[in-house]
């Protein structure tokens, strides 16, 4: 074998130039851009997955309609404007506060409460301190921070059960 | 096309973003013309983004009116008007993944039936091709297909980013809520499988 025969880009190497040019080094680069062979497995492989995009952009159906914003609907006169339908929540909202209180026959047992609330008190410290594994926090907390990935695997089981954040969630990161 | 652009010639990418982010900022402040002109901008490719991973033509157009009826919703949430293009997709995305999920749902009740848990083969894929298609055209898409049932749900969806839907890397990370070094990951891992089939099977044999 001739020691100095120049050493062609691995499979791995072009792979990964094709992900993105600069994560090979800057010598494999040089000599990407001055060897024949190298410079055309790179471009044939890079063609062939930007073909493959454009045919099937090419090949896909167009959309029938444009997308129009539903007409609004009227504005609600009398009654039922929004002036009046935020002051009857909040009335409704105090009634169902109030209402227990002003009514209620029962008296309240103050050593019992506290000793519930001691209770409960106790059993979240001892899950704080008896915590899943990061990894399956994660499962749990969808909203993700943008930089912090969770495993592939919480990803497909995760996918599998909870829904989509909802679109608040979505943008909250973009802020 | 824009009369502007008309008028005015070819845009480059940084006035094209520019306009974007110009008609997003309308669209915050409730100009729904301004709006349509996002959506006519968008509509194409975010139709077809979601006919890749849906392979059906009703679903990708009610999904994608749900997109964009979402996107005006929430549109003024979107704190960096430049992102636009990437939320759209994130939005996208994830209405994708719900619509799966559901036919998962209602393929274990047995409402519908499934062979794949992601990239599920519809009625009109599996029974009846569509009628305008032609032979080369169903073979195009069985060969896509088959390509994309190596991959997992992860490597799936960037390669799909990257290459059907023409995003940069950015972009998918931004699209997808990871940091640029996991997409890369995950599409090396996907090229990795791609080229492997192609080797074995000649998947992409006159692509
Ligand atoms: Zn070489």
């Amino acid at each position: 074998m001739n020691r100095n025969a120049p050493l062609h880009l691995t499979r791995d190497e072009r792979l990964k130039a094709v992900v993105d040019i600069g994560d090979i080094d800057h010598a494999r680069r040089s000599h990407l851009a001055t060897c024949d062979r190298c410079r055309d497995d790179f471009e044939r492989l890079h063609g062939r997955l930007e073909r493959l995009g454009r045919v099937a952009a090419t090949l896909a159906p167009k959309p029938k309609a444009a997308f129009r914003l539903p007409a609004r609907q009227a504005k609600t006169h009398g009654f039922f404007r929004p002036v009046w339908a935020i002051g009857i929540s909040a009335l409704l909202v105090a009634i169902v506060i109030v209402w227990p209180h002003a009514f209620s026959t029962v008296e309240p047992q103050p050593e019992l409460a506290r000793q519930e609330d001691r209770q409960l008190i106790t059993s979240i410290e001892n899950l704080v301190i008896d915590a899943l594994p990061a990894p399956y926090q994660g499962l749990v907390a969808w909203t993700d921070p943008p930089n912090v990935d969770v495993p592939d695997i919480s990803d497909d089981v995760r996918d599998w059960f909870m829904p989509s954040p909802s679109d608040q969630d979505d943008d909250e990161w973009l802020s | 096309m824009n009369n502007a652009s008309l008028a005015d010639g070819p845009l480059t990418v940084a006035d094209e973003n520019s306009r974007i982010a110009e008609w997003v900022l309308q669209a915050q402040a409730g100009n729904e013309t301004a709006f349509h002109r996002l959506v006519d901008l968008h509509q194409a490719e975010i139709f077809r983004m979601i006919y890749y991973r849906t392979r059906s033509h009703m679903d990708a157009e009610d999904l994608t009116q749900d997109v964009f009826l979402r996107a005006f919703r929430h549109i003024r949430r979107l704190a960096s008007p430049e992102l636009f293009r990437s939320w759209l997709y994130r939005i996208a995305i994830n209405r994708v993944r719900d619509h799966h999920r559901q036919n998962r749902i209602k393929s274990f009740i047995g409402l519908v039936s499934m062979d794949d848990d992601n990239f599920h083969e519809t009625e009109e894929m599996a029974v009846a091709p569509i009628a305008s298609q032609t032979l080369d055209q169903q073979d195009f898409w069985k060969r896509v297909r088959q390509l994309l049932t190596q991959l997992s749900r992860m490597e799936r969806e960037v390669f799909l980013l990257r290459f059907f839907d023409q995003l940069s890397i950015k972009e998918i990370g931004t699209a997808m809520g990871k940091n640029e070094n996991t997409v890369k990951t995950h599409l090396y891992r996907a090229l990795h499988k791609v080229k492997a089939a192609d080797d074995t099977e000649g998947l992409w044999e006159g692509i």
